[in-house]
């Protein structure tokens, strides 16, 4: 015969946490609300695999390099799950194209009209948006530069440049992804028709080591695929 | 003189609300009696701040009466205006202006007697100073004598929309320029967006959070910046990427997006160019002996596409697809044309379109 555990009288609590270690364990901002969605395919191009929030990272690809395409794929699975992007300086943007790329078109706000005011704007959208996608056609002074980024670590959005040229955006990038080349798959002379776009790419994250990557963009089943890394270069 | 039949009108006044200013409580309270009224009369505008304006006609006829349709809305705001200690003031009169001045002085004018009140009153609310201060000097005093000028001596002194002016102190139009608001609506719809969106939460087509801090953003930029400032895409169902997509200005409203994943006859096989231009530009496509090419009888090209020239720029094409006509009813020749894919030996793609004979740049892959 053995003797019950005295079950006690009054029902048992844990001792309170105190304040002081409260603040300090618990973290000051989810990891969740600092970073915002990629895909699976290209979250490999990303430091640390994510699109972190106010950060900058910028684009560089010629006309018709399919650098616009790539911005929007980096875009694209925070647009889908809901989150507002803003897309400044495009002229004549396809959005059938953005569509089929995953952007979902009812959180898309487009400003075109390159205006004196652009940097207003901007401003003024990064209060709404957490994605802004900037096409640069000529370059911005450092001050300009510096006052973007400043405004969109304040705004806690993503910003994603596209220049023709690295030198327009005068600063350090978070993550900067130039096209060094761009092949198009399934179009021959008089018969089939553009499929797949395979670009071959030079990523710049920042703290780790220049990397040449292939990315299908668009992918033959209308997504990005990752095609394979080059390793370091 | 023509005698115009204006259509008779009833204006709502809480002065109170009109005092506060840009008060958003006194939007608010606005709102609410606009709601109010809009339950009988659904036909309800507001004008401005504290000001709202309904056509009575069908109103009183239905209610028996403009008198029974006063009665009953004063009794439906009471609640409302008596626990803010605000009151109302109703005034009826044939056309909008008219009535506006008739509810300064709590006035409901009977039919076929606007002509004889508009008369009585000051020229000053035409709100045209210019206009004021020389008629005055002139002894013009009420809209009456003025309504008595020579319409073409009006127009030669003061111009155009001193026209306008005088149709309206004549009773012939019911507006005048100016009357409404023009940021009410918006500044009702801005407060409407958090009431909506406390009770949803960005499931299934419903608005979060998120979507209305981007929505008030818009407007804002709207506001600040011009109208096309901000653009959303509205898709439709079609053939071409640019048939599909057209760019509105942002809206409060739900933006029309169609799952338009449904096949459709003729439409160009993905992907979409990434930039597809307003106005499309017109190109050269020329075959190995520089003649221009064109379409055949058989919706066939005539040679093999070799160089390809935009803005004066030859430049080599190593691979094309198409061309995919489209083919619309013989009375919309217009319609008719013919969709090309090339791609130019430095690997940029692009979308060309063909009608009549020539050939234009409408997409670039980008």
């Amino acid at each position: 015969m053995f003797a019950l555990p005295e079950i006690p009288d009054r029902p048992l609590q844990r001792p309170p946490v105190p304040t002081a270690l409260r603040d300090l364990v618990r973290p000051v901002v989810a990891a969740a609300a600092r970073t915002l969605p990629v895909a699976d395919s290209i979250s490999s191009l990303l430091p640390r695999g994510v699109l972190r929030r106010g950060s900058v990272s910028v684009v560089t690809g010629g006309q018709g390099s399919g650098a616009v395409s790539l911005a929007l794929t980096l875009a694209s699975e925070a647009s889908a799950q809901g989150h507002w992007c803003g897309v400044v300086g495009i002229g004549d943007p396809g959005a059938t194209a953005m569509s089929e790329a995953g952007m979902d078109l009812r959180r898309v706000l487009f400003s075109a009209e390159p205006s004196k005011r652009w940097l207003e704007v901007i401003a003024e959208l990064l209060d709404g948006v957490e994605i802004l996608i900037v096409r640069l056609s000529t370059s911005v002074s450092f001050s300009t530069a510096r006052r973007l980024s400043a405004r969109a670590r304040e705004r806690r959005a993503a910003v994603i440049i596209v220049t023709e040229d690295r030198q327009y955006w005068p600063m350090p990038a978070d993550l900067g992804l130039s096209i060094r080349s761009s092949t198009w798959m399934g179009i021959g002379r008089g018969d089939g028709h553009l499929r797949a776009r395979r670009l071959e790419l030079e990523v710049a994250a920042r703290g780790e080591h220049l990397r040449l990557v292939s990315l299908w963009v668009p992918a033959q089943s209308g997504e990005t695929l990752l095609a394979h890394g080059h390793g370091d270069a | 003189m023509v005698t115009v039949m204006l259509e008779r009108t009833m204006v709502l006044w809480v002065p109170e609300l009109s005092r506060d200013g840009s008060d958003v409580d006194a939007l608010r309270s606005f709102a609410v009696c606009l709601k109010t009224i809009g339950l009988r009369c659904p036909f309800v505008e507001p004008l401005r701040l504290g000001l709202m304006a309904l056509p009575v006609r069908s109103v009183a006829r239905f209610f028996g009466g403009e008198l029974a349709v006063c009665a009953l809305l004063r009794e439906d705001l009471a609640p409302i205006l008596e626990t803010t200690q605000q009151s109302l003031r109703i005034g009826i009169a044939d056309g909008l202006f008219a009535a506006v001045l008739a509810v300064r002085s709590d006035e409901l004018v009977a039919i076929g007697e606007t002509k004889v009140f508009l008369a009585t009153q000051p020229i000053t609310c035409l709100h045209r100073s210019d206009v004021a201060e020389l008629c005055v000097r002139l002894g013009i005093r009420t809209l009456g004598a003025f309504a008595a000028l020579d319409r073409d001596r009006v127009l030669e002194r003061f111009g155009a929309d001193a026209l306008h002016c005088h149709r309206v102190a004549s009773g012939e139009e019911a507006v005048l320029e100016g009357i409404y608001d023009p940021q009410i609506t918006k500044r009702l719809k801005l407060l409407q967006t958090p009431e909506t969106g406390t009770t949803q939460t960005g499931f299934f087509g419903g608005t979060s959070a998120r979507d209305e801090r981007a929505q008030r953003i818009a407007i804002r930029i709207q506001e600040n910046f011009g109208v096309s400032s901000v653009q959303v895409a509205l898709t439709q169902p079609g053939r071409d990427p640019m048939e599909r997509v057209t760019f509105g200005s942002f809206a409060a409203e739900e933006s029309a997006v169609f799952h338009d994943a449904a096949p459709w006859p003729a439409r160009l096989p993905t992907p979409s160019p990434m930039t597809i231009f307003a106005r499309p530009r017109e190109v050269f496509l020329l075959d190995e002996v520089a003649n221009p090419l064109g379409i055949d009888g058989t919706g066939l090209l005539t040679g093999i596409p070799t160089t390809y020239v935009e803005a004066g720029h030859p430049r080599d094409v190593a691979a094309w697809a198409g061309p995919w006509p489209v083919t619309g009813p013989w009375w919309r020749q217009r319609l008719r044309r013919n969709r090309l894919q090339i791609l130019t030996t430095s690997d940029c793609a692009l979308l060309l379109s063909h009608e009549g004979r020539n050939w234009n740049l409408v997409g670039r892959y980008d």
